[in-house]
């Protein structure tokens, strides 16, 4: 802890939490290429400072993809898909204050319960993960694209074939079981499949210019600019979370639940979160409420940055990208992860600790209101200077992940699509949630399959399988009916 | 009139995920299996593909008009967009010849011109954004373009 509170700790935690803000608040920039990027500076620094500044980095810039949702309409991970255009449009009605206050401090909050949970239960909740094999692992991804069909406030039929078209992405390139090459037409450069960032930045970013160029006149709703004082920042988003205490828990411990898994990652809890937020409004006769959907999905997106921690201290499984790439670190440093670490390395640990408390305490509300203040800035510049900005950043951005022209062509295409999506009614998001889910699906079901030598039953025989199938099917019952009686937007 | 419009939609979009799956169905039939007795490769697309024809066919059947479709603008200026495609796929050819930074600037700079500014305010909008962008990424983030 007293690294943490040295000059080194405090430069660590500031200059981390701009740099993550600032990659995450750019398309095509994701938190994992900012933590990546960092590796040869963590490389020189005490692991006491270095990791500190990544968890500043992770948990800023997962938040600080709001920023250009709330801009240009564009989200900044798959998670955040879930509620980016709840986030629009709250920022259109009420100002961008407002809703990235409820960004924020939503973050805040859920980043809290999720580092609480961490200090507090990080080995109990090993002990469930260990349970987690890839039969529960299928379920979950079940589970997640269910999600996906209910959360988006439209058809779901439509929304099962945004879907389908994601899985279909997801197929192109090789196969996990085999090896075979599907869907790649003898194209070696699509043997590697497509990066869904890429395909991020073109279904919302470049169709957005499209849009705009061919119907200048579709979308062009007014940005309340009236009354954007701090208030707005951070005492309504507050208020908003004391009457919604219930929402903001379960949808964090949702995060967290879903975080911890490895290699399961903050997507899932979000979409969940936000489409059981979503059924409850149905349930309730309801009119879509904007600020509740966001909420519910940010303290689940957050909660799991924390969450996906666990299996990496414990068990040196890394729970996402981001903790992948700490594990890395820790192997250069020669700090060896698992039960151990908490006897041998308690500062550390402790370290670490501090660092989740204080970025969500500190970090989240400072950063975020300097960047709503920014994004206020922003949605006053005029729309053929923001479309030119945001084209180069689509260019660049798609370009910049692998060094690859073709990326270019994928997301024009992609922008081309959407367009043509968008104007048959179709949701978006449900597109990249189908590719980032299709790998997990697959991968599990034939490892699943192949070890009980294609008996399906065992699909069903575990207790944690059945009952996420359970959920699953909850999920669709509730959904389906309530879609039905109140109908779509 | 409107509600016409989008059942009309639903059904044209209907068609094309019918199609789409038939497509993606008989493409995964020359996947190869992993034995004589169990699928491969093929397992998924095969889902994938009967996906599309089912919501297919539920969107061509659906009486009345699912969602809110987004109906034309009276009048409709393809070419602008397709300008801005056309730049995008040309690009590999002007960025082996000149770099990254002009072909970036000029994309942006065809964008300012289409969305409304004049020439002038377009060509300083796009040469400073496409700079900033430029000097952002690979001096102040160091990702190399």
């Amino acid at each position: 802890m007293s690294s943490l509170l040295s000059w080194e700790g405090i430069m660590a935690l500031l200059l981390g939490g701009l740099y993550g803000a600032l990659f995450g608040a750019i398309p095509g920039l994701t938190a994992t290429l900012a933590v990546a990027l960092f590796i040869p500076v963590a490389f020189f620094l005490d692991p006491a400072v270095a990791l500190p500044a990544i968890i500043a980095i992770s948990t800023v810039a997962i938040f600080a993809g709001d920023v250009s949702s709330t801009v240009a309409r564009i989200p900044g991970t798959p998670a955040s898909a879930a509620y980016f255009e709840s986030l629009f449009r709250l920022s259109r009605r009420e100002g961008p204050l407002y809703s990235l206050g409820i960004s924020a401090i939503g973050s805040a909050v859920g980043g809290m319960i999720g580092s609480a949970i961490l200090i507090l239960m990080a080995p109990l909740i090993i002990q469930v993960a260990r349970q987690f094999s890839s039969f529960e692992y299928f379920w979950i991804a079940v589970l997640g694209l269910t999600a996906g069909l209910f959360a988006s406030g439209g058809s779901p039929r439509k929304a099962l074939a945004s879907l389908l078209i994601g899985l279909f992405f997801a197929l192109i390139g090789v196969d996990p079981t085999m090896g075979y090459p599907r869907f790649s037409f003898g194209n070696t450069q699509l043997l590697g499949g497509l990066n869904y960032i890429v395909v991020m930045i073109g279904l919302f970013g470049f169709s957005e210019v499209l849009s705009q160029l061919w119907d200048p006149g579709q979308g062009q709703e007014e940005v309340k600019t009236a009354h954007q004082t701090a208030r707005m920042f951070f005492s309504r988003p507050w208020l908003l979370i004391l009457r919604e205490k219930s929402l903001v828990l379960r949808s964090s411990l949702l995060g967290v639940l879903v975080g911890f898994l490895p290699g399961a990652g903050a997507d899932i809890g979000s979409w969940v979160s936000c489409s059981l937020e979503r059924i409850r409004q149905l349930r309730h006769g309801r009119e879509e409420r904007d600020e509740t959907l966001l909420l519910a999905g940010t303290s689940s997106n957050n909660a799991a940055v924390a969450s996906a921690w666990i299996p990496a201290l414990s068990l040196g499984l890394p729970g996402d990208t981001i903790t992948a790439i700490v594990l890395g670190i820790f192997m250069m440093k020669g700090i060896s992860p698992g039960p151990l670490l908490f006897d041998q390395q308690p500062h550390l640990i402790h370290s670490l600790y501090g660092t989740f408390i204080v970025c969500n305490l500190v970090l989240l509300p400072l950063y975020g209101y300097l960047a709503a203040l920014l994004a206020r800035r922003l949605l006053h510049v005029s729309k053929p200077v923001l479309l030119s900005v945001i084209t180069g950043l689509c260019i660049v951005g798609a370009y910049a992940i692998n060094h690859e022209i073709r990326d270019v062509w994928v997301m024009a295409g992609m922008g081309l699509l959407a367009y043509a999506l968008k104007r048959g009614g179709f949701p978006l998001a449900q597109i990249v949630l189908g590719m980032v889910l299709g790998p997990l699906l697959e991968q599990n079901f034939m490892v699943s399959a192949i070890k009980a030598r294609w008996d399906i039953g065992s699909f069903f025989e575990r207790p944690l399988a059945l009952g996420l199938m359970v959920a699953t099917l909850v999920i669709i019952g509730v959904g389906v009916r309530f879609t039905r009686r109140f109908g779509s937007r | 009139m409107k509600a016409n419009v989008n059942h009309a939609l639903n059904r044209i979009w209907g068609i094309i995920l019918f199609t789409w799956g038939i497509l993606i169905l008989l493409v995964a039939s020359r996947f190869p299996r992993l034995d004589d007795h169990h699928p491969g490769p093929a397992l998924f697309p095969a889902i994938v593909g009967v996906g599309f024809l089912l919501t297919g066919i539920l969107l061509y059947l659906t009486p009345h008009p699912l969602g809110s479709s987004s109906t034309p603008a009276e009048k409709v200026r393809w070419y602008l967009g397709a300008i801005v495609l056309v730049l995008c796929l040309i690009m590999p050819w002007l960025t082996s010849l000149v770099g990254f930074f002009v072909p970036l600037s000029a994309v942006v700079v065809v964008v300012a011109y289409l969305a409304g500014l004049n020439w002038w305010r377009s060509l300083l909008t796009g040469g400073i954004t496409g700079a900033v962008i430029f000097y952002l990424f690979t001096q102040l983030l160091r990702v190399p373009l």
